[in-house]
């Protein structure tokens, strides 16, 4: 099969001591920015880009693909270990990740996490490997009204996130939307809400709202109870997976890479995505939802997943045509131009060198991250066992740290504080957070997608119905919610109906 | 609702936001050292002499880290610091 | 008491900026956009060549925001002795045009040091267009005002303006179509969904090659080295446009004039190495330098145009 041996001069070349020594330097400076909350992959790629310039094509692309995967990994540390999302796609991990910290499970959930992540990044690297052109030449099919179909069935999802009361979760992902569309709209120039304060003309930023809703929030509501977590020197059992959890995981894992993978592919900011509707599907089909949200293993298992391959699946639009699908792609491309490759189908033909080191480095990356990230649990966990007195000033602290550093803005750590505060009433109140920071990703999204799919049909509604792609997607939110409406669960959960 | 925890809740957001104002005019090290000092010895009654290295250990530490090894620019105050 | 004096001195030590030679200490270099752009890019390659060249490194400082208001007003506030430093590109002259006020006077907050680098722009339309030419093309918009679109990286951007001018100088009516990027815009152009844009000439280049776009002039004095197969408007008969996308470095008003001289000899420098030569040529960006009189001459010239595009075309902003 010609695949495999053109794997195999990408793994000859991905496999070199040197290459290998320069994906571990970009894993590991990628792990370390993305504990850093806010700051992300994007900062950690633009960072290592200049030092690439002198070295060989390969080596740069595997360094930065390293940044990219490590980042990934970085940010759920924090979630599980802190509750603070690394990024915006780390939401949903602190959910049940730091549920599974308090009842002791640091070690499994971070394992798991870990393992996940691997299995997706391998799995999705596959996957790339086989079918980029044809999936490239789909999402080419993209346009406005498809992402607008695409980010409703994204806010159909918020539906299914929720545990509580269905009107509380209505209220949150209100509240979600109308943050969202803070800032300088780009259709009209007109500035909504900004106040003035020019740095709200871009909008409030998901970093500060999700760091803030969930990291700062829960460290008000615990600083009270001063004292370890769970303070007994931690025995193997609890570093390492049991075997119901890793049992329960696996479905979950295929599942996230799937997901992941798909919503990944679509070229744009859709990706971030993936980890909530992740959740949202193993909640929908768990046997006891109502374990979510405290501590169940598929909420770790899925979304970390989901995560993981997303980042694959948003090179493929990148390899196979030479677009990319958004900012970190984009600077891959850079990457990629200055060192003199041009992707696209003729990449294949004229560099396999170079596109299947690629392919075979980030399976290399995938590697390196587990190797590097397994033994780190231990370490973590220990750090656990510090009185949380001591812990929760450094996070704090690193949470300014973070949040100021992606913009170098002090407006994106008052909105942090202010979102700080504001979930912190929040979960007196038992509302559940998770779906605003999903209405603050998806409502400027959403609505330039609509606004731009009236621009080009001339004010024409009927435009999401014409096309295919859009119009069978709508028809499956529809379906969706009319079923919801029919079936007797949801109409009592809502109260139409008496149990 | 519960609400035992509003005091440490309101010392902590007082500090953050004082930090924050802080920030850019006295600079990274200094903020955040004296912010971690304030929340360790003040409010958690920690020992003083812990807190002092434990603050200016962070402080330090993550300064050289971010700022000089990574280059992703912290505030420096007016004076150099 | 002691660790705390001790640790006021060491803060103390480190503040002395000695009046030695320029420079003596680490220089910082805003980029008012995000990392990984184009000009942030450009802006880390010229720092990891300062850095090499000074032995004291130049840190790029990203603060985006207001599409590069924020960065602008925080480089002007900072002192004028040469430690810092701002990156900018052709929206500093187009914002001027659209904002009713802005936190900074483009011409007396800052004193320019270096162009540093320009870059083309070109016309592309999706590869279903019926138009082969600009001539095509032309003929095509007229007989359909209002009805074909084309897109943009955002309201107000260089992409935006430049049409408009396009528009008003041939004569066309095309319907504007907003990106948050250039990837999405890029995109949709290449899927059909979306007729035309302008884009630069380099980020249309990996598509062009593999026939997803097509270009159907570009918008210079002289055709592109990189597609020499495309006409420039001025030889199809039309009114010679020539926009580019400059990048160019300023530093704070009142900054030594002996500073602002080492700083442009260091960029003419670096930008005759072959390397950044090379560098640059690959993300389609010709090196410039020049004096800073040059710059200046640019400026004016800039500030002049826009304003004047937007207006005509009943722009808004806030």
């Amino acid at each position: 099969m010609e695949i495999l041996s053109n794997l195999a001069l990408g793994f000859s070349i991905a496999l070199t001591p040197q290459v290998l020594a320069y994906a571990f330097i970009g894993c590991l400076f990628g792990t370390l920015v993305g504990m850093l909350p806010g700051v992300g992959p994007l900062t950690g790629i633009s960072l290592l880009l200049p030092v690439t310039y002198g070295l060989n094509p390969t080596i740069a692309i595997v360094m930065l693909a390293g940044v990219y995967y490590g980042a990934m990994y970085g940010g759920s540390t924090t979630s599980i270990l802190m509750r603070i999302p690394g990024e915006a796609a780390s939401v949903m991990t602190c959910i049940d990740g730091y549920a599974m910290t308090q009842k002791g499970r640091a070690g499994p959930a971070l394992a798991i996490a870990a393992i996940g992540s691997f299995i997706a990044g391998t799995v999705s690297v596959v996957g790339l490997m086989l079918l980029a052109p044809p999936i490239a030449a789909v999402a080419l099919k993209f346009g406005p009204p498809e992402y607008a179909a695409l980010l409703t069935l994204g806010l159909l999802v918020l539906a299914y996130l929720s545990s509580g009361s269905t009107l509380k979760m209505l209220l949150m992902a209100l509240v979600g939307l109308l943050v969202g569309l803070v800032g300088i709209d780009q259709m009209s120039g007109f500035a909504r809400f900004t106040w003035n304060v020019p740095e709200l003309a871009d909008g409030v930023g998901v970093v500060p709202v999700a760091v803030g809703l969930f990291g700062i929030s829960e460290i008000m509501l615990s600083a009270r109870s001063s004292g370890a977590l769970k303070v007994q020197k931690p025995r193997l059992a609890d570093l390492v997976p049991s075997r119901e959890e890793m049992r329960a995981s696996a479905a979950p894992i295929l599942r996230g890479t799937l997901i992941g993978f798909l919503v990944g592919v679509v070229p744009g900011s859709a990706h971030i995505i993936s980890s909530f509707v992740s959740y949202a599907l193993e909640k929908k089909i768990s046997k006891h939802p109502e374990r979510f949200g405290h501590g169940a293993v598929e909420g770790v298992a899925g979304p970390e997943s989901a995560n993981n391959s997303a980042t694959s699946g948003a090179f493929i639009p990148l390899l196979a045509l030479g677009i990319p699908s958004g900012a970190v792609p984009a600077v891959m491309l850079a990457a990629l131009m200055i060192h003199g490759i041009s992707p696209g189908p003729q990449l294949m033909q004229s560099r396999p060198d170079i596109f299947w080191g690629f392919i075979a480095s980030m399976y290399v990356g995938n590697v390196v991250l587990l190797i590097l990230n397994l033994p780190m649990v231990g370490l973590f966990v220990n750090l656990l066992r510090i009185p949380y007195a001591y812990l929760y000033p450094f996070i704090l602290a690193l949470c300014l740290l973070g949040v100021y550093s992606t913009n170098q803005s002090t407006v994106d750590v008052w909105i942090a504080i202010g979102f700080g505060v504001l979930g912190y009433f929040l979960r007196k109140l038992e509302f559940d957070t998770a779906p605003l920071v999903l209405g603050v990703i998806l409502a400027p999204m959403l609505e330039l997608a609509i606004r731009q799919s009236l621009a080009m049909s001339g004010g024409d509604w009927s435009i999401f119905a014409k096309r295919p792609i859009a119009g069978t997607m709508l028809a499956l939110v529809a379906a969706l919610l009319i079923y919801n409406l029919l079936s007797r669960g949801w109409r009592t959960r809502v109260g139409l109906e008496e149990k | 609702m519960d609400l035992s925890d509003a005091r440490i809740t309101a010392v902590i957001v007082l500090l953050l936001g004082a930090a924050t104002f802080a920030l850019e005019r006295a600079g990274y090290r200094a903020t955040v050292f004296a912010f971690l000092l304030v929340v360790l010895a003040a409010v958690e009654r920690r020992p003083p002499w812990l807190s002092i290295l434990l603050s200016g250990g962070f402080a330090l530490g993550s300064f050289y880290l971010i700022n000089t090894v990574l280059r992703v620019p912290l505030p420096v105050s007016r004076w150099g610091w | 008491m002691r660790f705390a004096l001790l640790l006021l001195a060491i803060f103390a030590a480190g503040s002395t900026a000695a009046q030695t030679t320029y420079p003596s200490r680490p220089v910082t270099i805003v980029v008012p956009f995000s990392p990984g752009t184009g000009i942030d890019i450009l802006a880390r390659t010229l720092g990891e060549r300062f850095s090499a060249r000074w032995g004291v490194p130049l840190v790029v400082e990203n603060k985006p925001g207001a599409s590069g208001n924020i960065g602008a007003e925080s480089a002007m506030q900072a002192a004028a002795d040469g430690y810092t430093l701002l990156m900018t590109a052709t929206s500093f002259a187009t914002n001027v045009a659209l904002a009713k006020r802005l936190p900074y006077d483009p011409q007396k907050s800052f004193a320019p040091v270096a162009l540093v680098a320009t870059g083309t722009l070109a016309l592309v339309v999706a590869p279903t267009s019926p138009a082969r030419t600009i001539k095509e093309f032309v003929e095509l918009v007229r007989a359909k005002p209002g009805v074909l679109n084309y897109a943009s990286t955002g309201n107000g951007t260089v992409q935006h303006l430049t049409m408009e001018l396009l528009k008003q100088a041939l004569g066309i009516d095309l319907v504007h179509v907003p990106y948050k990027a250039n990837a999405g815009a890029i995109t949709d152009v290449a899927g059909g969904h979306v007729e035309a844009m302008i884009t630069p000439v380099h980020t249309a280049g990996p598509l062009v090659k593999q026939n997803r776009l097509r270009m159907l002039a570009v918008l210079s004095a002289e055709r592109s080295p990189v597609f020499p197969s495309v006409p420039t408007l001025k030889e199809e008969g039309f009114p010679d446009l020539e926009v580019e996308v400059w990048y160019a470095m300023l530093a704070p008003a009142g900054t030594p004039q002996p500073v602002v001289a080492r700083l442009n000899s260091e960029v003419q420098e670096i930008l005759d190495s072959n390397e950044v030569r090379d560098a640059l040529a690959k993300q389609g960006l010709s090196p410039v330098g020049g004096s800073p009189e040059r710059l200046a001459e640019l400026l004016r010239t800039e500030l002049a145009r826009w304003p004047r595009v937007v207006a005509k075309a009943g722009i808004k902003a806030d």
